[in-house]
């Protein structure tokens, strides 16, 4: 299965890098060992239908699970939301959102705003097309 | 020197306050507090400093708007009281002005001279109307003011109305300093709002701002922070409603616990009109803050951290946001839950089982089509204890190449969905 991956961050390094907004398409595996390049920073998951399995991305060594903040919410809106405010905290290297429906795209424009301004690596996991003008070459 | 308060309000919450202004803080009758000053003269660049400390503080408590409120700063607590007598506001005398000031004052101010506490109401009414005897008979004699009565010989004074009018002489005279009971505070912190006014989420958040800005005052002057709230909200129609906040993170700030406060209280609906909230601090820990270096933000960044888990936590729930805290269970959904603070993973197996990323909470109940591959993994028996009935688990893999995680449950004999493998 594959995603549908949207970050959005300046300046792209190596891999996904901080900067514009990058579109990739790789299981989740993949997306967890390119989010989680520094292994100081902070990983922000959020999602309404599950949760990562903590037990397994320990198990398989992807991440550090104490780095790893992880939230279930009832509503995909409520995912936008939690979403926007950890971008806006500054405290987390990589925001992982998962929602199981796309939101408008003027909260998803200031997402990205942003993440810019805060350096933040915003990777969306979702189905829905995000439209193109978000996306910029990676 | 001594700074004496008197209002017709209950001080007691702000008398707590004042422990961070000096710890020799008193209690007179109801709505007067007397705080010395000289235990911390030298602290905070000296007793202005202090002074202009305490003042500030009474501007948390609202004290400044009460029109009766009488402040005095007098060299000795058993001359404030009387000091006080016919002041509007504030009476802030320099050291060594006090007794002038006394002692140029009526001879019925005798009567409000300190009394020795802690006494009983009955002694201190005898106490009084002794004292209001001998100036209505020493008025007859052309005494005028008190300092009058201080010029008197002691052994003259003793001799004619007894060993009570020396003490009350000396008392006047400063050679005899009265007792004063320590201010001990309740154990658990509580402020009232009353919600007269009160129609909205807004509204609500306004007022408990003053109320917990008025709390941190409380929580500074015993160095303590908050570990926990609950707050009873007293409906017209209905019981009383009560809400528990467990903090992740001690807190003192006011504004960080309102903040938390508005996420927490969001979807509280009142079924009936609101009368008052009371809000209480149960839980409370010693506040001892540490150095914070220069060069390593990392103790800043997990007290951010925790502040934002905090609010987190307030909004979708304790069991919605937080880190991965694992424990020992048979079933792959109770292998960890979230908590606060990040805990220690425990070594990894040598052969785990195959399991995928991402799972589905709570487990829903699926159908295995037709032209599905099966591939059975673990069977899992443990926990029987708990009613859970013995699983066997396979990896299903869809025609289209997706592959999912489920398992059989034997005692409702139906498949489940538990995760899928991305």
């Amino acid at each position: 299965m594959v995603h549908t991956e949207v970050e959005i961050t300046r300046g792209k390094t190596s891999g996904i890098g901080r900067g514009g907004l990058v579109r990739l398409e790789k299981p989740l595996e993949e997306v967890f060992r390119a989010a989680a390049q520094s292994p100081d920073t902070f990983l922000f998951w959020a999602s309404d239908e599950g949760l990562l399995n903590a037990e397994a991305l320990h198990e398989r060594g992807l991440i550090s699970v104490e780095r790893l903040l992880l939230v279930k919410t009832q509503t995909p809106e409520d995912v936008w939301r939690v979403g926007q405010e950890a971008v806006e905290t500054a405290l987390f290297g990589g925001v992982l959102l998962k929602p199981s429906r796309l939101c408008a795209l003027g909260p998803l424009r200031k997402l990205q705003i942003t993440a810019e301004r805060t350096r933040t690596r915003v990777i969306l996991l979702t189905r829905d097309r995000v439209p193109h003008w978000l996306c910029k070459a990676g | 020197m001594i700074l004496y308060w008197n209002s017709e309000r209950a001080l007691g919450p702000f008398a707590e306050a004042c422990f961070c202004v000096t710890p020799r803080v008193f209690v007179g009758a109801p709505g007067e507090v007397f705080l010395d000053l000289a235990a911390t003269a030298k602290h905070w660049g000296g007793e202005d400093k202090v002074l202009e400390k305490a003042l500030r503080l009474a501007e948390a408590f609202e004290l400044d708007r009460d029109p009766r409120l009488r402040v005095v700063l007098s060299d000795r607590a058993e001359w404030a009281r009387p000091l006080a007598t016919g002041v509007s506001g504030q009476l802030l005398l320099k050291k060594g002005q006090s007794e002038a000031r006394l002692l140029a004052l009526p001879l019925a101010a005798l009567v409000d001279c300190a009394l020795p506490l802690p006494i009983s109401e009955t002694r201190a009414e005898e106490e009084r109307r002794g004292r209001a005897t001998l100036v209505a008979f020493l008025l007859k004699l052309g005494l005028k003011t008190l300092g009058d009565f201080a010029r008197l010989p002691p052994e003259t004074l003793g001799h004619r109305f007894g060993k009570e009018a020396v003490i009350w002489q000396a008392v006047v005279r400063g050679e005899r300093p009265c007792v004063l009971a320590p201010f001990v505070p309740k154990e658990v912190l509580e402020e009232r709002i009353e919600a007269d006014e009160i129609h909205s989420l807004e509204r609500l958040l306004e007022a408990l701002g003053r109320t917990f800005t008025r709390l941190e005052a409380r929580l500074r002057g015993r160095a303590l922070a908050a570990k926990a709230l609950r707050l009873e909200f007293a409906l017209e129609n209905d019981p009383p409603l009560t809400r528990s906040l467990v903090l992740i993170e001690p807190l003192q700030e006011s504004q960080a616990l309102v903040r938390l406060l508005r996420d927490f209280l969001r979807d509280t609906k009142w079924t009936s009109p609101l009368l008052s909230l009371v809000v209480k601090i149960p839980d409370v820990v010693s506040h001892a803050p540490g150095q914070l270096s220069l060069f390593d933000d990392g103790e800043q960044r997990a007290h951010e951290m925790a502040a934002y888990v905090a609010r987190l936590r307030a909004q979708v729930g304790d069991q919605g946001a937080g880190f991965a805290v694992f424990r020992e269970s048979h079933l792959p959904e109770q292998r960890w839950s979230l908590g606060w603070p990040p805990a220690p993973p425990p070594a990894r197996r040598a052969w785990p089982p195959e399991r995928p990323l991402f799972v589905y909470f709570p487990t829903r109940p699926c159908r295995i089509e037709a032209g599905w591959r099966l591939t059975l993994s673990e069977k899992l028996t443990g926990e029987w204890w708990n009613g859970v009935a013995p699983r066997q688990y396979a990896v299903a893999r869809a025609p289209d190449g997706s592959r999912f995680w489920v398992y059989w449950d034997e005692k409702r004999q139906e498949w489940f969905l538990q995760g899928v493998f991305e």
